[in-house]
């Protein structure tokens, strides 16, 4: 592994791979009655949130403390943080209680990039701006995996903003990497230009997007408080991009139904299919701190692991 | 007071004059332009690239040896920014000035975004008679277009004028109102400032960081689309036509405008437009290639390949007037923040030439002389400055340049206060290397005297 | 027991071919079989990857020699060993452990392989501890390569070899590899990163 864990862009398909055989194993940690294993013990892990995040932050914390490993919270709401200090500053800071991990979340894209240049522990992107959310990808894919055995040639729709999606930046990447046919609908005005270039389908209405395939992920979408907001209003966005009862009978009937949660119920997706048999949701939430165990354990795990994998 | 340059290559489009040759300074005036040698008894001998010359301060006969060099007239940059008064943190005049220098440049028209805006004939006193006492370079003022540049209210053009700006322009913003924009050609035309734009719709730009395209999508930054530019251009172009006042675009940066401005030239708008050397060298794949170094991050943005090739154009086929660097200074605590809070802007002063001189005209086909032109008459008549040429009587300002001279950019050892120098580490082929304002020597070697 | 000094082997050696092999475990066996009483409740718990397949085995042949039952479990270590900083993990593949059974108020018969520094068996005691509270522990192990960097011992052992830290002691198991052989090695080979 390399030092950090900065985005789906850096990770070959064999280390996609190599994350989610670990994270097999950790997930069996979650199922014992003592969740907690002593690997990580004595190390600490900074957990640095620009945006508030309870899901994503109590999951790290979660997998975190399963390896006995101690955490550090800062969040910029507590203002330990504050905004404006420059990336050295805030280096330097963090750099003086020694940290093993930094795992950061930050509303422009880039941050985490720049400080894992600048200091020597290992940084995981918890998300920056619209780039990327690595873990987010790699959960999803996990949860693909436990329900649908050959990954390469899947066909999967994402549907939802998928302009400032990070969630949907990640899939994407790691998706299209492992062999995946993406497909991606939403409002024009929340799809990127050049979109294809992606190397993505692009489908003119839901009903085209979610037939025939094998995964459907939603976004979340959230009303736009925006001098010039890209949707009206949710109950429009409901009504012509939501994933409601009605288009059940368009999907597969072994299809799986995904979202990364906070789910907005009746806007993206109606509550009945977010409870009902087709969804996954749940299952992302245990992957998601599974898949975070493996990555801290292979990000501290010294080099031997490069060792093994030839 | 005698300056002799010696046979160097002497290229003045302004003057019609490309011949190796000598020419002669005395005291603050060009005395002779000659292909004949011109001698004067007891100089001191200077060569560019050799030893150091002892005591060139006190010398009052100095001859210059400027064999395989070229000796043009004194470079102007119309678009700086130093930060004084307000942040002079960022940049002092005397810092800028001695980039100026430094940077091959004998004149800059400074802009007004300081802190007070420069938006009163106090401020302008200010900052021109603090230039004067220094002295490295001619400084020119630029005053506000509207009150604190705010876009509300015009500013006190007459007054500021009466103190000796030459130019108006809230550069840094843009006078969104169309009609405010209209006043202000207006009545600029009845001071004879030029009215520079800074063509940008902020409903269009908004909060975007980058250029608009599939780097900023890969990237997750938001984005400025081309046409945050491009309309405004067409409106300042509509609204010279309409007043028939003359109006200059600054750093224009894509392929639509660069069309824009060719067709209202045909047309006959009294329309002028300028380039900076980033716009014509880097595109928004910088800003990925550097990840997310906020020396990329500039406005307007960087741009695609095909943006670059049309402003090549433009200045091939005369659209484009002229080269300025819209040298914009930041401290480093203010950009080394993330790439949404970071200030845009980039330093310019010295690293234009270097990368000009190399990346332009080495490598890309644009000739020498029009390299000259751009940074001599172009600019010069831009704002009606009796500047850029070597003819008799002149102001004696000159630039001597080797194309050959390899240098690395190094912003560890600029003049200016600011690092934020997106060609940190560069090599390059091509370097000022004396700058001469009103007969002294100001710059040897790229060291101030 | 007598130990048998290899530490001037220079090539790849047999310690223990299948016949001796068989050999070994028939001992130990016989040995475990006399030691336990009938109020003991017994377990076999083996530590992967090659330990949980001996301790199967004597398991079954327990069984087949008493006729009583008793639980079989696995442990993985990976996630306890303490070399974790310098080492991390031996393989990308962890198979966890599989222990289907209370360990309270068992007697644990540990099966291992090679003992060699100690920490694996430092490791299973942690990993206990975490799963109940056994009556005892009894640690089994087929051979002993000296070398302790903590002390711990075996209860029950099947040979006892002196090497150097240089050389490397391997078993193979005919579930896994196909024959079953203890062999030491000059020096660690390359591919592989299987525990001691």
């Amino acid at each position: 592994m390399k030092k950090d864990l900065l985005g789906i862009a850096d990770l070959t398909p064999f280390e996609i791979s190599m994350i989610l055989d670990l994270a097999e194993s950790t997930k069996s940690i979650s199922e014992r009655t003592i969740k907690k294993v002593p690997t990580l013990r004595g190390r600490t892990v900074v957990n640095l949130f620009f945006e508030p995040s309870t899901r994503t932050r109590l999951s790290f914390e979660v997998a975190q403390k399963r390896l006995s490993a101690d955490t550090v919270n800062f969040s910029v709401s507590g203002s330990s943080i504050s905004k404006g200090e420059t990336l050295v500053d805030t280096a330097k800071n963090l750099a003086a209680m020694s940290p093993n991990v930094i795992v950061i979340r930050h509303s422009v894209a880039g941050y985490p990039h720049r400080l894992a240049k600048i200091m020597d522990a290992s940084i995981v992107n918890a998300g920056d701006g619209f780039h990327e959310h690595p873990t987010q990808a790699l959960l999803d894919l996990m949860t693909i995996r436990e329900r649908k055995p050959k990954i390469e040639g899947l066909k999967v729709a994402i549907v939802g903003d998928i302009a400032r999606s990070r969630v949907a930046g990640s899939n994407i990447l790691c998706l299209t990497k492992m062999g995946v046919e993406v497909t991606v609908m939403g409002p024009s005005s929340m799809l990127p230009l050049h979109v294809r270039r992606l190397g993505v389908n692009v489908a003119p209405n839901l009903k085209e997007a979610i037939i025939g395939k094998d995964v459907v992920m939603l976004l979340r979408i959230q009303a736009e408080r925006d001098a010039a907001p890209r949707f009206p209003s949710p109950r429009e966005y409901n009504r012509y991009f939501g994933l409601k009862m009605e288009h059940i009978k368009y999907l597969k009937s072994d299809c799986i139904i995904m979202h990364p949660g906070p789910i907005n119920r009746g806007v993206e997706i109606d509550p009945e299919i977010a409870d009902g048999p087709l969804s996954v949701i749940l299952d992302q939430v245990a992957n998601g701190v599974a898949v975070r165990m493996a990555v801290l354990l292979l990000l501290l795990g010294g080099r031997s692991i490069y060792e093994i994998s030839d | 007071m005698k300056l002799v340059i010696k046979g160097g290559r002497i290229i003045s489009p302004g003057d019609r004059i490309d011949y190796v040759g000598d020419l002669l300074v005395e005291n603050d005036r060009i005395k002779r332009v000659s292909r004949k040698p011109i001698d004067i008894r007891d100089a001191v001998l200077v060569r560019p690239g050799g030893r150091p010359a002892k005591s060139l301060k006190k010398a009052d006969r100095i001859a210059i040896d400027a064999k395989g060099l070229v000796v043009a007239p004194g470079f102007i940059d119309i678009h700086v920014h130093f930060r004084e008064p307000g942040r002079e943190d960022a940049e002092t005049i005397e810092t800028g000035m001695k980039a100026a220098a430094a940077g091959g440049f004998t004149s800059v028209l400074a802009m007004p975004n300081t802190t007070p805006a420069n938006d009163s004939q106090s401020t302008t006193l200010f900052i021109l008679q603090k230039a004067a006492r220094i002295g490295l370079v001619h400084l020119f003022a630029a005053g506000a277009i509207t009150q604190g540049r705010e876009g509300q209210s015009l500013a006190a053009i007459g007054e500021m004028a009466e103190a000796g700006i030459v130019a108006i322009s809230d550069d840094g913003d843009c006078v969104m109102n169309g009609t405010m924009m209209r006043r202000a050609l207006e009545y600029a035309s009845d001071f004879g400032v030029r009215v520079v734009s800074h063509s940008e719709d902020r409903t269009l730009s908004r909060d975007g960081v980058m250029h608009e395209g599939f780097v900023s999508t890969k990237l997750g930054l938001p984005p400025i689309p081309a046409q945050a530019e491009t309309v405004m251009v067409y409106r300042d172009i509509s609204l010279s036509s309409l007043t028939d006042v003359p109006i200059h675009i600054a750093h224009v940066s894509t392929k639509e405008s660069v069309e824009l401005i060719r067709r209202a030239k045909r047309a006959g708008i009294k329309v002028t437009a300028e380039v900076t050397p980033h716009h014509l060298t880097l595109t928004d794949e910088a800003v990925d290639e550097s990840d997310y170094d906020t020396s990329t991050k500039v406005n307007p943005p960087l741009r695609t390949q095909d943006d670059i090739d049309a402003l090549i154009e433009g200045l091939l086929d005369g659209t484009i007037d002229a080269i300025a660097t819209d040298h914009a200074p930041h401290t480093t605590t203010d950009k080394e923040q993330d790439y949404v809070a970071a200030p845009f802007g980039i330093v310019g002063l010295e690293s234009a030439l270097p990368v000009c001189l190399d990346r332009l005209c080495a490598k890309k086909q644009l000739p020498l002389e029009l390299l000259i032109q751009k940074f001599t008459t172009g600019p010069a008549d831009v704002l009606g400055l009796n500047s850029g040429r070597l003819a008799k009587g002149a102001i004696a300002d000159i630039t001597v340049l080797d194309p050959k001279r390899e240098v690395t950019i190094d912003p560890a050892k600029f003049y200016s206060k600011g690092r934020n120098c997106p060609f940190d580490g560069w090599s390059l082929a091509g370097a000022p290397v004396c700058t001469i304002t009103s007969g002294q020597i100001k710059m040897l070697d790229g060291k101030l005297l | 027991m007598q130990t048998i000094d290899l530490r001037d082997h220079k090539r790849e050696f047999v310690m223990a071919d299948a016949e001796q092999f068989k050999g070994l475990l028939d001992t130990l066996l016989g040995e475990i079989v006399a030691a336990v009483t009938a109020d003991d409740e017994v377990a076999f718990i083996g530590i992967r990857s090659r330990g949980n397949h001996l301790a199967r085995r004597l398991a079954d042949g327990f069984m087949g020699r008493t006729g009583r039952e008793v639980d079989v479990g696995a442990l993985d270590i990976s996630f306890y060993r303490d070399d974790f900083a310098a080492v991390g993990l031996h393989q990308p593949q962890i198979n966890d452990s599989r222990i289907d059974f209370s360990i309270d108020g068992k007697t644990v018969f540990l099966v291992d392989d090679v003992l060699y520094t100690g920490r694996t068996i430092r490791a299973a005691l942690i990993c206990f501890a975490d799963l109940g509270r056994t009556k005892c522990i009894r640690l089994v192990e087929l051979i002993d390569r000296g070398l302790r960097e903590l002390p711990i011992e075996p209860d029950y052992l099947g040979m006892s070899v002196e090497t150097l830290p240089s050389q490397w002691v391997c078993v193979e198991v005919v579930e896994r590899d196909g024959q079953d052989r203890a062999l030491l090695f000059p020096s660690r080979p390359k591919r592989g990163g299987r525990g001691e």
